[in-house]
């Protein structure tokens, strides 16, 4: 399976009067795990619904494998790129396994049923976010981080080559948050799965991270692996806080306090 | 794909369906038998499958329409609040409460009042108004989002306004001589039935091929968008059936509101959240309220008769109260 290419070019999109994105051109390295990292409403979100159709730019271009965005149907674009957005509903009563399934949507038609295909993408995204136990269980009775894992289940199962997540962490206990993360990672060594993702915790952006995008005010203003971009400077420039940058020989590291 | 389905709520679907189906029957020929012509089992059956009877016919041609309006329209208008609910993400939406309704039957009552000819496309000048309400509520609810309250609040609001217009051009019928029926289920016929029957089979069908739609309108737009569908045609088409039913029902037996409000509730409750049971589902459990309403309605202060609307409202406004208490709570 061949890595998708994504690309943006001058990207610029406003709400209202309000320019949330001026210009922003970067691109995505195939099989790598990238992070979004800036402070609130600089941005991150937008790109991400920018590069998913959820949003239309105002002007640029979204390429992936060389080809606008614009001009995929969504359909198709969801069989290349899959998104886990942060704020996520299910109805109580909605087993697991069923939500996993809505994954192979983009992949099926009115016309055929389910095939031994959807059934074994399913099987295995099932058993990549390790919910095989919970997997018959009804939504409403799961933890907020056993809930992350089966929406993301879903996502695994549109089986793309490319995964988006908006921050994946957000409202989960620490654990349920390495736990998340360390997912994550798994499913970019393991599945040669691109991810680009939005975190809003520096140090998890930096951990679990090859690439980091830093956005301020709608600007691009860092990209690059984390060692060779964060330093303190950057940390001020992009949160507006003055923050120690710490590294041993594995990792990299500031103390919020 | 009963995997979507829990097992208990599985397990539970089947008697359901069955207690429910059998409910019916009883409530049916218990209404067909009662009211200011009583007959008995004998006479009922005799009257109906034997030998002329006169009383039998009378009630043939006057209670057996009204039966089989109230079991169409309540089923019609369970599946419009159903369908209502799943595509404002709202468990209160009602299109009696909402205005949707309201703008049916005033487009319905002009036609009655100055084009009396078209009165077999009453409906479908019902949908019309019905549509526009939503219309009207949809964009005036909206504020990047929908939010549940205000969407109530609006909709009551539009709703009131399309009683006092559809008062006005009653009143204005009226004074031309015309009368209106438009409200209520007395003086129903088999013309009634026939055209009923027609929307309600338009109305339905869609309906049910829209059920797995309804499910994945549960998750939020962005991830059904992710999932490569057009939420927003999707959501066209859910309201677009779901205006339809109630312009169906409207048009026949006037603004029933609280209905489609309590009887996807209650099913909710019993058979879950999967609309491809659901559905079905509310069509039979709205059946039975409506036509035990109207059954009550005939029965409780005769020789005078209360309307279904009122029976509902009745018993719908305290329930209306509970559920926005507990969501108040939640």
């Amino acid at each position: 399976m061949t890595a998708e290419m994504l690309s943006i070019e001058e990207l610029s999109f406003s709400y209202g009067d309000n320019r949330v994105l001026d210009c922003v051109s970067l691109d995505i390295k195939p099989g790598t795990v990238t992070a979004l990292m800036g402070a609130n409403a600089c941005g991150k979100t937008t790109l991400l619904n920018l590069m998913t159709k959820n949003l239309k730019p105002d002007a640029g271009r979204v390429l992936l494998g060389g080809r606008d965005i614009a001009g995929i149907k969504l359909r198709e674009l969801a069989r290349r790129a899959a998104i886990v957005h942060q704020k996520n509903s299910a109805p109580d009563d909605l087993i697991v396994k069923k939500l996993v399934a809505y994954g192979r949507i983009p992949h099926s038609s009115m016309l055929r049923g389910k095939t031994g295909l959807d059934d074994e993408r399913i099987a295995q995204a099932i058993e990549a976010t390790g919910i095989a136990d919970i997997a018959e269980r009804p939504m409403g009775s799961l933890s907020g981080g056993q809930r992350q894992r089966a929406f993301i289940a879903m996502a695994l199962a549109q089986d793309t080559r490319l995964l988006f997540l908006d921050e994946p962490t957000t409202f989960l206990d620490v654990r349920y948050q390495v736990e998340i993360l360390r997912l994550i990672r798994s499913l970019n060594v393991e599945r040669g799965i691109t991810i680009v993702m939005v975190l809003h915790d520096i140090n998890q952006a930096l951990a679990y991270s090859d690439e980091v995008i830093g956005l301020r005010n709608g600007k691009i203003l860092a990209q690059g692996s984390p060692r060779e971009v964060i330093d303190s400077d950057m940390i001020f420039s992009l949160y507006g806080i003055r923050l120690d940058v710490k590294t041993d020989g594995q990792h990299m590291w500031v103390l919020p306090v | 794909m009963s995997a979507g389905v829990s097992g208990k709520r599985a397990a539970r679907a089947v008697p359901a369906f069955v207690i429910l189906a059998v409910a019916i029957v009883c409530l049916l020929l218990f209404s067909m038998k009662s009211g200011s012509i009583s007959l008995s089992w004998g006479e009922l059956l005799r009257g109906l499958f034997v030998e002329y009877d006169a009383r039998v016919a009378a009630v043939y041609d006057l209670r057996f329409p009204r039966v089989l309006i109230s079991l169409m329209s309540g089923a019609v208008l369970s599946c419009s609040g159903l369908l209502f609910q799943a595509v404002l993400k709202n468990p209160l939406a009602d299109p009696g409460i909402i205005g949707i309704s309201g703008g049916a039957s005033f487009a319905a009552s002009v036609v009655a009042a100055f084009f009396p000819s078209l009165y077999f496309s009453a409906p479908a000048f019902a949908f019309v108004g019905g549509a526009l309400a939503f219309l009207l509520i949809y964009s005036l609810s909206w504020r990047g989002g929908l939010d549940p309250v205000r969407i109530i609040l609006i909709g009551v609001a539009v709703s009131a306004v399309f009683a006092g217009l559809s008062a006005v051009v009653g009143g204005i019928g009226n004074a031309s001589g015309v009368s209106l029926t438009v409200s209520g289920l007395s003086q129903r016929t088999w013309s009634d039935v026939r055209l009923l029957c027609v929307y309600a089979a338009a109305g339905l069908a869609p309906a049910a091929a829209l059920a797995p739609a309804c499910n994945l309108m549960a998750l939020e737009d962005k991830a059904v968008r992710g999932l490569g569908v057009n939420v927003d045609v999707l959501r066209a088409c859910i309201s677009g059936v779901a205006v339809l039913l109630a312009a169906a029902a409207t048009a026949i037996v006037g603004v029933i509101g609280f209905l489609a409000l309590i009887v996807p509730h209650i099913a909710r409750r019993i058979i879950g959240s999967d609309h491809r049971l659901l559905l079905p589902f509310s069509a039979l459990l709205g059946a039975f309220v409506l036509l035990a309403a109207d059954t009550i309605g005939r029965l409780l202060i005769a020789p005078h008769e209360l309307s279904a609307a009122v029976v509902m409202s009745v018993f719908g406004g305290p329930f209306f109260i509970a559920l926005l208490r507990r969501r108040a709570r939640s």
